[in-house]
């Protein structure tokens, strides 16, 4: 069990599915599996897609089965960049799901706290930005 | 002639002639009569015969009537091209009987010419015109004038009939041809879908698309409650969309039991209309689906306004909802056979997996998505009254109810063999291959049947043309057991089976499977175990989970085309209580490295402890991936872990050195590890950097 593992024997990057959509103005990018280094640049790819003209980003990850700092890393940045941008933020994960658990060990900033659904988050960036409007 | 006109017949003065009239309503002239025949009427036989001789020369057939009551008898039956009238006759003058033909829409077209033998009837002519008449000849006749005169109006005539006759022909091609593309679009919806939640909307989608209707639906009847249900419907108000009427009466019945209606104004004091016009309707016609047998509902098509659909579109509407009939009545009893040996084959699959000693175990079976091919597949585990564990997978070659029964008794079959010889699997495949092949004619079954020894240290098997099981061991390696097999069931009762063997290790993975799992239309069968064979490998340790993983990615695919049954078996850990991993530092072996020590953890502590541990270790691997090497390729990294009762302990190590991490980004990881585990450590020296962490079990942190 101490053996170098051979490159074939790695087993592939854990797999991870991506939803792109567009509701009511916000982009809304969902991943399903396992999230890590190893394909969170898909991930990034695909949150930093977003139309100039969209309202925000809503990050849903209801079905993910696992996130850890890659993951984290990413959000904040999400976070700073759209807030320079003047665009909303929300991250949208499942109750006492792994993912939530990983969301309060990091202190997420409050302002792109967690939802526990996607309408929620949608209409939560809805209502802030029309308050700046 | 003239004494055998009906008494219906109208006198002289007489204002509507209705008994004439309503009887040429049906007998309308046949397109293909293009008749130039020319009617003759006097009552004096000499002038028929001057008439006769002097327009034969024309060519076409002459008839002759003595008597005005004579003429109007023969307009009913012929196709006349111009009329050649006596003024004077006893009966029914000439004027008078062209006041007949000319209040007659039938006859109303033809040409008279008067024939009068007196100068001073001439003056008559004026009133003769408004009955109609084209011209007048005066007795004697000039035969040259009279034949020409008649020549003009046969020609007339000839062309007149031409162009009825195309322009009817010309309309009913046309007819029939929207017609038929109609009915085609809807029958269409049949071969689409076998599915009725899918057919019955499409049906309406194309009935209202065909007919240019804004709304429409579709009412199904539940053969038990005589209720209908509005199954379906497009374009209107939501109020009405989970519409239940009674079938027994008013409009519902009467279109059920009757010919298709037609309503151009909704009347509200029917139950349906009254829902109907609520929901925005004004006109509707309706048909009964039916083929031929009790009508299964009702097909309806509305608009929001007023609007008469014509009589063609009643008509094609209720051609049309048979066909739909036929169609639905087609997907439910596909739905039906689907649904009975869908049940039939859960009912005889165990409905839960024993309990083995030392072993975790889970199943699955996954109908197949086409109905056809439901049924056959079976997986079986039971422990046998040595304790040995005995584990099965087998298909019935064959679909449906016939397959489902003969996997019913082949389960039962071998499970009786199983007790009676509990060493050997070739001897009970050979019991069971005899009485396959010698009780049932043209069955085919292919069968793996395993047995563990009660102490987990020994497999033994044989195989009657299945798949190869597939293991892995708890370090992840991979292989197909004995790919070599003998025959299948029921294919020679000289098949000889042998027995294999293998050795399971702790913590090792099993899989049984059936060929839905891996193959695919135009596709190697070792392409679809490659799939397999790296579905296991990446597949997350908790057997459920591994069992979702493998089904999404080994038979991921528009459709299941077969059906799947999966068996999948972990030998459980006893003595290991360590761990040690070396892997490339790569960003793909931090989930190589999570997935294996998940594997190893197993049911550790409460689940928030495993999935903490678990965090904390992928946040170790994925610091020594990336700030220990840079891009310096053909490193290593290595994972070792022991546990006892009460704690885990983790050392994570690389021959590296740690960069400074850069801004608060590359600590995130340590903070996270430091806030999950108790006592982190991180060693920093020229060799490499170690990070060490513990965590005990229900720690308050």
């Amino acid at each position: 069990m101490s053996a170098v593992e051979s490159h074939d024997d790695q087993g592939a990057p854990s797999a991870i599915e991506i939803e792109q959509l567009e509701r009511d103005g916000v982009s809304v990018v969902a991943v399903a599996g396992e999230v890590d280094i190893s394909n969170v640049a898909g991930l990034r790819e695909a949150a930093f897609d977003v139309e100039n003209e969209a309202l925000g980003i809503v990050l849903d990850l209801s079905a993910a089965s696992f996130i850890d700092s890659a993951t984290l890393s990413l959000i904040f940045e999400l976070n700073h960049d759209l807030k320079r941008r003047r665009q909303g933020f929300r991250v949208v994960c499942a109750p006492g799901s792994s993912a939530e658990r990983v969301l309060e060990l990091a202190a997420l900033d409050p302002e792109a706290r967690s939802e526990h659904d996607r309408d929620a988050a949608i209409d939560a960036i809805r209502h802030e930005l029309r308050k700046y409007a | 002639m003239a004494t055998n006109l009906t008494g219906a017949a109208p006198g002289p003065g007489a204002e509507q002639p209705l008994a004439i009239t309503s009887i040429s309503e049906t007998l309308g002239p046949t397109s293909e009569d293009v008749s130039t025949s020319i009617l003759l009427v006097d009552d004096d036989e000499s002038s028929l015969s001057a008439l006769s001789v002097v327009l034969e020369p024309l060519g076409q057939r002459l008839l002759t009537a003595r008597s005005g009551e004579d003429a109007l008898r023969a307009l009913l039956h012929e196709d006349v091209a111009v009329i050649l009238l006596d003024m004077r006759m006893p009966g029914l003058d000439g004027l008078e009987t062209a006041a007949y033909i000319n209040a007659r829409s039938r006859t109303r077209h033809i040409p008279i010419i008067f024939l009068t033998a007196h100068s001073a009837d001439v003056e008559l002519v004026t009133h003769a015109y408004a009955s109609g008449a084209v011209d007048y000849v005066v007795k004697p006749f000039d035969p040259d004038v009279l034949r020409s005169k008649v020549r003009v109006f046969v020609e007339l005539q000839r062309e007149r009939s031409e162009r009825v006759h195309q322009a009817k022909a010309r309309a009913e091609a046309e007819a029939v041809a929207s017609t038929v593309s109609k009915l085609q679009s809807v029958s269409d919806a049949a071969l689409t879908h076998l599915e009725i939640q899918d057919l019955l909307p499409d049906i309406v989608d194309r009935a209202t698309g065909v007919f240019g209707a804004d709304s429409g639906g579709l009412f199904l009847r539940d053969d038990s409650t005589g209720e209908m249900t509005l199954a379906t419907s497009r374009g209107l108000a939501p109020a009405s969309q989970s519409l239940s009427l009674s079938a027994d009466a008013g409009l519902l019945r009467s279109v059920l039991d009757g010919p298709p209606l037609s309503l151009p104004e909704l009347d509200q004091s029917d139950d349906l209309l009254g829902v109907l016009a609520a929901s925005g309707l004004r006109s509707l016609i309706a048909a009964r689906l039916s083929n031929g047998a009790e009508p299964l509902g009702i097909l309806f098509l509305g608009s929001r306004d007023a609007r008469r659909f014509s009589d063609d579109d009643v008509t094609v509407l209720a051609l049309s909802a048979e066909r739909a009939a036929v169609a639905i009545d087609h997907a439910r009893s596909y739905e039906r056979e689907r649904g009975l040996v869908e049940a039939l084959q859960r009912r005889l699959l165990p409905d839960r997996l024993p309990e083995a000693p030392g072993l975790a175990l889970a199943a699955r079976y996954i109908p197949s998505e086409r109905a056809a091919n439901v049924g056959g597949d079976w997986y079986d585990v039971m422990v046998l009254p040595n304790g040995h564990v005995g584990l099965v997978i087998g298909d019935v070659v064959g679909h449906g109810v016939a397959a489902a029964t003969l996997m019913g008794e082949l389960r039962a079959a071998l499970r009786a063999y199983a007790v009676i010889d509990q060493e050997s699997p070739a001897r009970v495949l050979a019991r069971l291959n005899s009485l396959v092949a010698s009780t049932y004619r043209a069955m085919v079954a292919t069968v793996l049947y395993m047995v563990l020894d009660v102490d987990g240290s020994r497999l033994r098997f044989a195989t009657a043309g299945h798949l190869p099981p597939l293991l892995m061991g708890a370090d992840g390696s991979t292989r197909f057991l004995e790919r070599a097999s003998a025959a299948p069931l029921g294919a020679s009762e000289q098949t000889l089976f042998e027995d294999r063997e293998a050795e399971p290790t702790p913590g090792a993975t099993l899989l049984l499977y059936t060929d839905g799992l891996v193959e695919r239309r135009g596709e190697s069968i070792d392409v679809g175990l490659e799939r397999l064979r790296e579905a296991l490998r990446t597949a997350p340790a908790e057997l459920e989970r591994l069992c979702s993983h493998i089904l999404s990615r080994a038979a991921r695919g528009p459709s299941t085309e077969d059906d799947v049954a999966l068996l999948a078996v972990r030998w459980l850990h006893e003595a290991s209580e360590s761990f040690e991993l070396t892997l490339p530092a790569e960003p793909g072996s931090v989930p190589v490295a999570r997935y294996r020590f998940e594997r190893w953890l197993g049911q550790t502590g409460r689940p928030e402890d495993a999935f903490e541990i678990k965090l904390a270790l992928s946040e170790a691997c994925t610091n020594a991936v990336q700030h220990a090497y840079g891009p310096a390729r053909g490193r290593t990294f290595r994972v070792r872990a022991e546990r006892s009762s009460d704690q885990v302990a983790i050392e994570v190590s690389d021959e590296g050195r740690w960069r400074q991490p850069r801004g608060s980004r590359g600590g995130r990881g340590l903070g996270i590890i430091k806030k999950v585990m108790d006592d982190v450590d991180v060693e920093q020296s020229s060799d490499g950097t170690t990070v060490r962490m513990r965590r005990r079990h229900g720690q308050r942190r």
